[in-house]
Parts: C-alpha cells; sequence; structure tokens
C-alpha cells in the first residue's frame, strides 16, 4: 500500500471518526502546551537576585520582582515540586488521549472489517489506524504553540504580579515547540498501532478466536468430568472405583 | 503466475472446522476446476458459508487441507493469504461490504490500490467495471446512498476489477429482488465466463443453483450430494 492510498483511507470520514480527531487533536494540545510550561519553568533562573532586609533575610530572586512571578517558581527546593505537578498533570490528558483513540470503535472496526474484505493485511490496517491517530495528534502537537500561549494569558499574565505561574514565552519555547510537534504525531501513530496490534479486524469482522479441535474438546470434557468426579464423591471415592475395577478383573476376568 | 492455472484453482481435502461445539463442517471435501461455476447449496446452518470463508482462507479450518490456486493456506500467514486473495480472487458477500466513507469509486478501485497500484491506473479499471455494472453515473455517491441492489453491483464490481481466478459469492443475491439478482449473477457469472474464472456460488436459492455447472448439496456439515447441471 503506498503512503498516499494510507493517508487518503485514514482520513475522517464519519461523526465518530471526526469526533475522535478532535478529541485526540485536543488532549494533545494540552499536553504540550503543559510540557511547555514545565520546561519553561524548569529553565527559570533560581536564588541569583539581592539580599533584601538585613542579615537573616531569606534571598528574593530578581525573577518575582522583576516579572511578578510567584516566589515558588524560582526556589530551588519548591520548583521542582511545581515541574512535577505540571507533568503530572499532562498523565490524565494523556490518558483521556488514549482512551480518545478508542472512541467509535466499533463503527472504526466494521470499516477495518470492510478494509480487511477488501484485500487490506493486518499490517495495513494498523498502518492506517497509525496514520489516522498520528495526524491527529501531530495536529494537537501544532496546535500546543497556541494552547501554551493561551496558559501564558492565564497563568502569566491575568494574575496579579506575585502570583504568576508563567514567564513571557521566549525563542527556546518555539525550539521546543518545533521539537514537541513531529514527538506527539510519532506518540500518536505508536499508540494507536500498539492498540491495534493486539487486536486485529477479521475480514468477516468479528475476531477469530482460537477454537479447540473437537477431539480435543471431548477430552477437555471428559477430563473435567473426571475431576468434578473427584471434587463430588472426594478423591477417596474415585480410588476405590478403580480399586474396584481391578478386583473385578482379577477375580471375575 | 497465470490466471489460468491448468490444475484446479480449489482443492478442499477433509475439512472440519467448529464453532465451539458446532461442528460446521465435517469432513467435507471440493474440487473446483478453472472456469467452473459451482453451487455450494444446503438449508440453513449446514456450512455452506463456514465452507466458503475456509475455502477463501478467511477462516482457518481446524482439520484437513485447502489447497488454493495452487496454494496450501495452511502454510500461509495471515498477510500472505490476504495478498492472494486481493491478487487473485474476488469476494462478493451478502450485504456488499463496502467501505461507508469511500466512494463507489474508490471502493473499486480498492483492491487495486492495497496492491499498490497507482492511483490512475486504479481508477481507469474501476470506471470500466462501473461502466459494465451500470453504475457510471454513481461513481462518486457514498455506498450509504445506494439501493441494495446497486451496493450488490459494486461489490461484484470491486470482486471482479482485479481479474481474479477465482470468484466466492455468499448469497449475492439473498438482499435481492428476483429481476435485480439475475441481473446481478448476468454480470457476475458473465464476466467470470469471459475472463475463465471459476464462481463458487453459495445459495439456498434453487434458482441462482440452476446457473451453475454443478451442485454441491450440504447437510450438517457433510456433502449430502453432487450434480453435474450443464
Amino acid at each position: 500500500m503506498k503512503p498516499s492510498t494510507a493517508l487518503r483511507l485514514a482520513r475522517p470520514g464519519s461523526t465518530s471518526d471526526r469526533r475522535r480527531f478532535l478529541l485526540i487533536a485536543g488532549s494533545m494540545a494540552v499536553a504540550s502546551a503543559l510540557l511547555l510550561a514545565a520546561l519553561h519553568i524548569l529553565r527559570l533562573p533560581t536564588d541569583i537576585g539581592p539580599r533584601l532586609g538585613g542579615i537573616g533575610e531569606p534571598l528574593l530572586p530578581y525573577s518575582v520582582e522583576g516579572r511578578g512571578l510567584a516566589r515558588y517558581l524560582t526556589e530551588n527546593d519548591l520548583r521542582p515540586g511545581v515541574v512535577i505537578a505540571a507533568l503530572l498533570l499532562t498523565v490524565p490528558v494523556l490518558a483521556f488521549t488514549v482512551q480518545a483513540l478508542r472512541v467509535g470503535s466499533v463503527a472504526r472496526d466494521r470499516r477495518m472489517a470492510s478494509l480487511r474484505l477488501a484485500g487490506a493485511t493486518p499490517r495495513d490496517v494498523r498502518t492506517v489506524a497509525a496514520a489516522d491517530a498520528g495526524g491527529a495528534a501531530l495536529a494537537g502537537g501544532l496546535l500546543g504553540g497556541p494552547a501554551y500561549l493561551l496558559l501564558w494569558l492565564l497563568a502569566g499574565v491575568l494574575p496579579p504580579a506575585g502570583t504568576r505561574m508563567l514567564d513571557t514565552p521566549d525563542a527556546l519555547d518555539l525550539a521546543t515547540w518545533a521539537v514537541l510537534v513531529p514527538i506527539a504525531g510519532i506518540a500518536g501513530a505508536l499508540a494507536a498501532a500498539v492498540i491495534h496490534g493486539r487486536a486485529v479486524v477479521e475480514p468477516l469482522g468479528d475476531p477469530q478466536l482460537p477454537q479447540r479441535p473437537v477431539v480435543l474438546q471431548r477430552r477437555r470434557e471428559h477430563f473435567v468430568d473426571e475431576q468434578g468426579k473427584v471434587a463430588v464423591r472426594g478423591p477417596q471415592d474415585v480410588v476405590g472405583d478403580v480399586e474396584r475395577r481391578i478386583v473385578d478383573c482379577v477375580i471375575f476376568g | 503466475m497465470t490466471d489460468h492455472p491448468a490444475e484446479p484453482v480449489l482443492e478442499m481435502t477433509a475439512v472440519e472446522h467448529a464453532y465451539r461445539r458446532t461442528v460446521a463442517l465435517n469432513g467435507v471435501s471440493l474440487t473446483v476446476e478453472p472456469g467452473e461455476v459451482v453451487a455450494v447449496t444446503g438449508p440453513s446452518g449446514c456450512g455452506k458459508s463456514t465452507l466458503l470463508h475456509a475455502a477463501a482462507g478467511i477462516v482457518r479450518p481446524h482439520g484437513g487441507s485447502v489447497a488454493l490456486l495452487g496454494h496450501d493456506l495452511a502454510a500461509l500467514d495471515e498477510a500472505a493469504r490476504t495478498r492472494l486473495r486481493r491478487s487473485r480472487v474476488g469476494i462478493v458477500l451478502q450485504f456488499g461490504q463496502l467501505v461507508p466513507d469511500l466512494s463507489v469509486l474508490e471502493n473499486v478501485a480498492l483492491p487495486l490500490l492495497l496492491d499498490g497500484h497507482d492511483r490512475a491506473a486504479a481508477y481507469t479499471a474501476a470506471e470500466a467495471w462501473l461502466d459494465r455494472a451500470g453504475l457510471d453515473a454513481d461513481r462518486d455517491t457514498p455506498p450509504a446512498e445506494l439501493s441494495g441492489g446497486q451496493g450488490q453491483r459494486v461489490a461484484v464490481a470491486r470482486a471482479l476489477v482485479t481479474g481474479p481466478a477465482v470468484i466466492f459469492a455468499d448469497e449475492p443475491t439473498g438482499s435481492m429482488d428476483t429481476i435485480g439478482g439475475e441481473h446481478l449473477l448476468e454480470l457476475l457469472l458473465g464476466a467470470a465466463t469471459n475472463r475463465g474464472a471459476a464462481v463458487v456460488l453459495v445459495t439456498h436459492d434453487n434458482v441462482v443453483a440452476a446457473h451453475a455447472d454443478r451442485e454441491v448439496r450440504l447437510r450438517d456439515g457433510r456433502v449430502e450430494a453432487e450434480a453435474v447441471l450443464r
């Protein structure tokens, strides 16, 4: 299958496809914005401001004074906590993205079954699913930049001075964003490929569960039946049966 | 590879298959020669569809062997079986099973596109088959806007577009009226006969079965009777 065919087949066609695309793109945008914020906070200078007041007074970072940022962002001991909190916020967002990958799965499985019947191999189906999710995640990564600007407006401009969470975006934010966009796309594509790799859609639409041959099934039923006898009558009774049969054979032939 | 191999296009030997405790096929053997039209008939639940799915490599039988176009299907993995199907086998099921968000033209061209053909060439071939199926005016229509009969004709065009050596059709006229069904069979069997392709036709309808060269009647997962019709 040519890449152009994969991209055509990955294009959202139904309402549920479009909903899935929007959910994946939206959640990836939020995750990217949070990640950009965490990385920006990580780059802030710490504890380099002038000492205010007399001896014994705590250090007041100049960034707090000059840029109106919250004090805990620039204190050596507190900043890692803030960064980890921002990263932790991405976890439920990414979990939501994984759930969004499953939106409309019944209709999509039916569509994939039609593709399989038309001649798509399991690998083709995984490629289409990866292109579908990868495209949405890539769009989410691209939207991550504007989402970060929005986050900056909400957390870095609107709050009063001294309580702001984000500093003015800089060139390094732009570079980080440029790196994040393809990573988001690849992550989305890989997640979809893994999810679809586990459940290969059959041409008839239903998973072909491995069936036990009839002979094996009967042997298993016989075994279960014998186990049932042991459970119901107790092992002594069953052994007694065998002993009785041996005695019968010896005595009566 | 040739389109019309001298050896049988399909050789099924003592094929067995079960769904949990229900035995669908119980030692079925069937041979189909190139260009032959075989109707598989029998009452509901006798294993007709399972036979067709096993023959096309869609279902892996639990016992026996299936050789399709000289390939032992048990020796092929899923991807290889799929590639064999899309390049040399046509499949028509009762409800078309078209891809809902693709246009009629894209649906017909799909096997060629999946096989790596050039888009322009695939579309040209698809347009030719749509023309033969009388659907050239509906090329951009989504399948949801087609009638049942039109959908089946699209499915037949899709099955024929790759120039298959064998076509498997499972109740292709099952959802159609008598006249529509006749037209569909004319299209399917006419194209197959012109190409020398074999057709395995699963049906419970004696009128449809009468179009075949040979009838194989199943009952309870076994071949009950065989009859040469022409």
